[in-house]
């Protein structure tokens, strides 16, 4: 009786599974697979399931023709470069800070660490119409990847922060006093010690910032307006109606953008989960 | 060791709060300069006219807050926006501790699930618009083929441009995007729970729905008021996806708050009309967190 039961209870649960991940990456695959197909299979009804005869046309098209004044390519590389030096700021910024939180005494470090938390309950809107006044009018710094450096690291590096000091509390303190008794400065025990054996910790966040500052559209779509600075979801947008709309360029360039985040996820599944849920587990 | 004092080194040595200081110093400037400022700036930009048709500002005292009670139109998002969160979040929660629950238990190929778990997160939340867009399309959407193939309905329905689907439509594609995070963060919790405790309760006899409901959702109690928080904040302010799949239509149908502070800030250049709804919906933010937080101290004391 029970065996019979605990079969069929296994039998579901991996019917389960298999319906969860049907559902989890069908949609994907869907806008894969019509990147693929040519021009006139796009149409067909009913749709295929798998492209006929599989073309990269499309790719090459979107990301070399010139759309309206600026070339896709052009917006891949200024995501990489805003997304890049966005992940060197925080993860250096936040380190120290994390750490300086995590490890000293001192009177305002619980209430700074609050103040952090609570930037990330406000709607960017708050933010973003006050800080584009001051790009626009006082900076005038719209429409340059310094914009958006500026504005995705003061999005982002309080949860750099938040992350890292969950990290920290997490490594030993007796490899610190270690080397402070052996005559390192504080300076020396940070950065000799300390960072090396949070290089799990750096490495969670990093890969969180970078995903997240790739994906980000509203402060990209406010803040750029030329080739400049627009980043790839803002040149994705801009095919939605805008420009005479093929509809294989537009599927091709949605997987483009989706592929680096997606590969990158996949390969650091392990780090990003850890920065996922950092806040999560601690009470 | 009188040269050690004076030194900086030196004095770092001595003085841990003027370590930790100098560590915090370049975030606390990042923080001041790109939120606490710009946060003051703009509460007080909420109080006047300041509008690109008109040169100058004049101040308006509670004139703005005023005039969002008197449009319909940004009420009625409201209620929209409300409804969005309510629904999205309820499919979210809901789906994402069934998976985690599921994806806690061991089966053969869990590691690759939980990778592949994480693709709709990592996807770009404007392709993920464009992706739904296409699956349906009212001429070559696969969601149309694949519910008149099975009978649902009769013919192919233009989803996003009937008043009565397009929202529903959005908190799906929004949900599919999302409850990864959720199970994810759901997970981390269960991992904290040890077998013994599922054993003890199993020589108790105790049934698995019995089980989940005594052992494992109190357990899992603060990772749910997190990840409720965590997407509550995220769904009010909900933009990308209409934006790419919609634009607020049909007939202002999907037009959210945040979508309408948008196009008031940004589209018609009212940026102090804009400021003061925008500071409407973070009152909204608080309201649902404060229910939150209510509703799970009660369960703890229980």
């Amino acid at each position: 009786m029970a065996v019979g039961e605990k079969r069929v209870s296994r039998v579901l649960l991996y019917l389960f599974v298999a319906v969860i991940l049907l559902v989890t990456l069908f949609p994907f695959y869907w806008i894969i697979n019509m990147s693929l197909q040519n021009n006139i299979e796009l149409y067909d009804v009913p749709p295929h399931f798998y492209p006929p005869q599989p073309t990269l046309d499309h790719s090459r098209s979107v990301l070399f023709q010139a759309r309206g004044l600026m070339k896709f390519y052009e917006a891949v590389f200024n995501t990489l470069s805003v997304a890049g030096i966005t992940m060197v700021v925080c993860v250096m910024m936040g380190s120290v800070t994390g750490y300086a939180l995590a490890r000293l005494n001192f009177k305002w470090g619980i209430y700074f660490l609050f103040a952090l938390i609570g930037t990330q309950m406000i709607p960017p809107l708050i933010d973003l119409i006050p800080l584009y006044i001051i790009f626009s009018r006082w900076l005038k710094i719209i429409d340059t990847k310094l914009a958006l450096v500026l504005g995705y690291t003061g999005w982002l590096l309080p949860i750099s922060v938040w992350i890292l000091y969950g990290y920290f509390q997490t490594i030993p303190k007796d490899l610190e006093s270690a080397a402070r008794i052996d005559g390192c400065t504080r300076m020396q025990a940070l950065f000799r010690v300390v960072m090396p054996l949070s290089a799990p910790g750096i490495a969670a966040t990093a890969i969180f910032v970078f995903i997240s500052s790739t994906n980000e559209f509203l402060f990209a779509m406010i803040f750029s307006s030329t080739r400049r600075s627009k980043t790839v979801p803002v040149a994705l947008s801009d095919m939605i109606g805008k420009y005479s709309i093929r509809y294989g360029d537009m599927t091709a360039g949605a997987v483009i953008a989706a592929l680096f985040p997606v590969v990158l996820a996949l390969i650091f599944q392990k780090y990003l989960v850890k920065s996922l849920t950092a806040g999560g587990i601690k009470g | 060791m009188d040269k050690q004092r004076f030194s900086l080194t030196g004095r770092l040595e001595k003085n841990e709060g003027l370590f930790a200081f100098i560590l915090i110093l370049p975030a606390l400037i990042i923080v001041m300069g790109l939120y606490v400022y710009p946060i003051c700036y703009s509460f007080a930009v909420s109080f006047f006219r300041s509008d690109i048709r008109y040169p100058g500002i004049e101040f308006r005292g509670l004139g703005n807050y005023i005039d969002i009670f008197k449009r319909p139109d940004l009420l009625i998002s409201f209620w929209r926006t409300i409804y969005f969160t309510i629904v999205s979040i309820a499919l979210e929660m809901v789906a994402g501790i069934a998976v985690a629950v599921a994806f806690n238990k061991k089966f053969v190929g869990r590691p690759i699930a939980r990778s592949i778990i994480l693709v709709p997160w990592a996807i770009p939340p404007v392709v993920n618009g464009i992706i739904w867009n296409w699956l349906v399309h009212p001429k070559i959407g696969v969601l149309n083929y694949g519910l008149t193939s099975l009978g649902i309905i009769d013919r192919y329905k233009p989803w996003l441009a009937d008043p009565r689907w397009a929202l529903n439509i959005i908190i799906v594609a929004d949900a599919w995007k999302w409850t990864p995070l959720v199970v994810l963060l759901i997970l981390a919790g269960l991992q904290s729970i040890p077998d013994e405790l599922y054993e003890a309760a199993k020589i108790d006899g105790a049934g698995s729905v019995k089980t989940f409901f005594r052992i494992t959702l109190p357990v899992i109690q603060w990772p749910i008021l997190v990840t409720l928080l965590l997407r509550t904040v995220e769904a009010i302010r909900v933009f990308d996806i209409i934006f790419i799949m919609t634009r607020g239509g049909p007939a202002n149908r999907t037009k959210l708050t945040t979508y309408y502070v948008w196009e008031i800030a940004f589209k018609f250049h009212r940026l102090g009309f804009g400021s003061a709804l925008a500071y409407l919906v973070t009152l909204l933010i608080v309201v649902f967190a404060v229910l939150y937080y209510k509703s799970i101290n009660k369960r703890v004391e229980f």
